[in-house]
């Protein structure tokens, strides 16, 4: 993780948070190497993340759709009622 | 088409969408507001939304249920964690079961909604912010059943015919 601080030009601290907060999204996992803590991508989890967000995205591909459709069909904001 | 962009972000776990369309932010401000319009656009054509609950105030809830081509309900709710007529939207999103009980072991998905008036048209820009990935586990092993299960449909229906 120093070597992270070095890399990212940040301190030591702001590098544990930001690693803290990747690790318990289950993104990264740590590996103890002697002194040092290992830090590395979890690959699987990654694929999952993107498998995820591409569905996501077909889903709003989809709504967007079907909001041009509603737009289309009833395009004058309607009045409120009191 | 008016789906403009998309950004995926897996390590932050954030996805953003941007769609333009020809209609005033006011217009379009009401497909979020009211619920009869969300029945139009939030479910797909084959899982239409219907809301059974809709109350659009800060920290007010929605529940709703998608129905499938087999009769099937797919169960959400809602929280309205901020609101800013006619341009800003905060949605918490999550999953329920078929009496409305939210399932809070599927987490919640945090959703900001902006608009913004690009010349009389309008720009949605969508984020959505997921908790972990455990919670993606879990939605691609059930979305991967809801797949299954349209596949063993359409068999089905090839085989009738």
């Amino acid at each position: 993780m120093s070597g992270l601080a070095v890399l990212y030009a940040m301190s030591f601290a702001a590098v544990q948070k930001h690693v803290a907060v990747l690790e318990r999204a289950g993104l990264v996992v740590k590996t103890k190497r002697g002194r040092e803590q290992l830090v590395g991508a979890n690959p699987e989890r990654l694929a999952l993340a993107r498998q995820v967000l591409d569905r996501y995205e077909a889903i709003w591909r989809q709504r967007s759709v079907q909001i041009d459709d509603l737009l289309a069909a009833d395009p004058q904001p309607r009045q409120h009622q009191q | 088409m008016t789906f403009i962009s998309s950004v995926k972000d897996p390590e932050a776990l954030s996805l953003i969408i941007v769609n333009e369309f020809d209609a005033d932010v006011e217009r379009v401000w009401q497909i979020w507001e009211d619920p009869r319009q969300l029945e139009r656009w939030w479910g797909p054509p084959s899982w239409p939304a219907t809301f059974t609950e809709f109350d659009f105030t800060v920290g007010g809830l929605a529940h709703y249920y998608m129905t499938g081509p087999e009769g099937e309900k797919a169960g959400g709710w809602w929280k309205f964690a901020l609101i800013e007529g006619p341009t800003t939207l905060e949605i918490e999103d999550g999953f329920a079961d078929e009496d409305g009980h939210p399932v809070d072991e599927l987490g919640v998905t945090g959703m900001r909604m902006t608009l913004e008036d690009i010349g009389g048209r309008t720009r949605m820009t969508i984020t959505s912010r997921f908790e972990s990935a455990e919670q993606l586990q879990k939605m691609v092993e059930m979305g991967m059943e809801e797949g299954m299960k349209e596949a063993a449909s359409q068999i089905d229906a090839i085989l009738a015919e």
